[in-house]
């Protein structure tokens, strides 16, 4: 669900003005993103980690690859950006080894010079030429590449939604850890979401569809 | 520099976790640098940024006096030491309008009057670096806008330019600035090793957490090991 703009202070109607006050449902420690500007227009899901060595490395949840695809297809489906990184391995005698680059349909697959998905991938000129600064995180290795990858993204000033639930732990039980870094401070590194509120922003009707309607 | 045409003296490798450090055998002194990751009045001082949020600063002082001593030793020995300051220009021109917002959404505005002056803003008093570990001549200190030290920066650059290769860690907070710091260090191809003793965060289930992910997948970002256990290789 997205908040109810408040009655009165909607712009006058164009096109493709988002609503006055458009966020994702529940998400901590802030009504993400903090502009209360959701906009598929400038969103990209990131998907971190996106390689067979870290892939096999962690501990998925049940049903982690469909709720992944659910949210590739929808993002797509309603205009946003989809993106992959497989993470290179700075050391090959210690992480995950490498492995293969994973698919993705819905966007280029980019390879890092390491677990941060922004070291030497090319990622942010990709998402910079597209204008997309409101940046979904998820994927495998929610201490490893998720992490490093939204952590270079804060600093880089792009407003960040862990999605925790489409993540993959390398270790289960740093998984809450891994929340609570993001959420301290204010929210540090951004905010901490789940995957059905974000569906459900995606699909609102009040959002800009990618061909102007609303 | 006539020392320089001499091999190298490795001292013992640091009993470490996961593996003993450095990878390599034992530590060039002439190769490592001790990064001192933001000890600022900011984030350990009274009236700083993390007090201003209401945390106890016990928990990111805690690290102030084995990092001091560990700080000594490296000045003992010659060790290139680098501390790094976070912080943002007067006109906050540096600072993203989202870091900006959360700050003061939670009461602790970045570029705000404080007890210390201006949260966060370089130059004022509570961006300064602690007295126990203050910066001597000779020493560089780095400033930087973001968590990480890499980015917008010039570290890589008077890292290799020194030959560094090795990197120590100490400082706050350990799950923010100092993780994120060395996850870019270790991208980047540094040998990295986190003193656990020496560092703190404001929440004691992160700082715990943020030490197993070093050392998970064989050392993925590294190795942690106990300031005694340096001292031990370095005496």
């Amino acid at each position: 669900m997205v908040r109810a703009a408040v009655p009165g202070t909607v712009p006058a109607a164009q096109p493709t003005a988002p609503p006055a006050v458009s966020r994702v449902d529940d998400t901590s420690p802030y009504g993400w993103p903090y502009d209360g500007r959701f906009n598929p227009a400038r969103l990209a899901l990131v998907l971190c980690g996106w390689s067979a060595g870290w892939r096999d490395a962690v501990t998925a949840p049940s049903g982690l690859d469909d709720t992944i695809a659910a949210l590739v297809a929808t993002v797509a489906d309603t205009g946003g950006a989809c993106v992959a990184v497989a993470p290179g391995t700075p050391d090959p005698r210690r992480g995950p080894g490498p492995g293969a680059p994973l698919a993705l349909d819905a966007g280029p697959v980019l390879v890092a010079a390491g677990v941060d998905g922004f070291f030497d991938s090319g990622l942010d000129p990709w998402l910079r030429r597209q204008g997309r600064d409101q940046l979904i995180l998820a994927g495998y290795g929610l201490e490893g590449p998720v992490h490093s990858t939204m952590r270079s993204a804060n600093d880089r000033g792009y407003e960040c939604l862990l999605v925790v639930d489409a993540c993959a732990a390398g270790l289960p039980e740093l998984a809450a850890a891994s929340a609570s870094s993001v959420e301290m401070s204010g929210g540090i590194f951004g905010a901490v979401g789940a995957v059905t509120p974000v569906l459900t922003a995606l699909r609102s009707p009040q959002l800009p569809t990618p061909n102007g309607g609303t | 520099m006539t020392e320089t045409l001499a091999q190298p003296r490795l001292t013992p490798p640091v009993a470490a976790d996961p593996y003993d450090w450095p990878y390599d055998g034992g530590i060039d002194v002439s190769r490592t640098a001790l990064m001192m990751i933001d000890w600022q009045t900011d984030f350990c001082g009274p009236g700083g940024y993390v007090d201003a949020m209401g945390y106890d600063l016990s928990l990111t002082r805690s690290g102030l006096e084995p990092a001091a001593a560990v700080l000594g030793r490296a000045r003992e020995l010659g060790m290139l030491v680098v501390h790094t300051r976070e912080g943002h220009k007067a006109d906050l021109s540096d600072c993203p309008p989202n870091k900006l917002w959360r700050s003061q959404r939670i009461g602790a505005g970045i570029g705000d009057a404080g007890p210390c002056g201006r949260i966060l803003v370089r130059g004022e008093p509570g961006w300064e670096i602690v007295p126990e570990v203050a910066p001597i001549e000779g020493e560089m200190v780095l400033d930087k806008p973001g968590k990480g030290s890499f980015y917008a920066t010039d570290l890589d650059l008077l890292l290799r330019n020194r030959g560094i290769t090795h990197l120590v860690f100490t400082g706050i907070t350990t799950d923010v600035c100092v993780h994120t710091t060395m996850r870019d260090a270790n991208d980047r191809g540094f040998e990295c090793l986190l003193l656990t003793d020496c560092t703190g965060a404001t929440d004691v289930g992160n700082y715990e957490a943020a030490l197993k992910m070093v050392t998970m997948q064989g050392g993925v970002f590294g190795a942690i090991a106990p300031s005694s256990a340096l001292l031990t290789a370095l005496a």
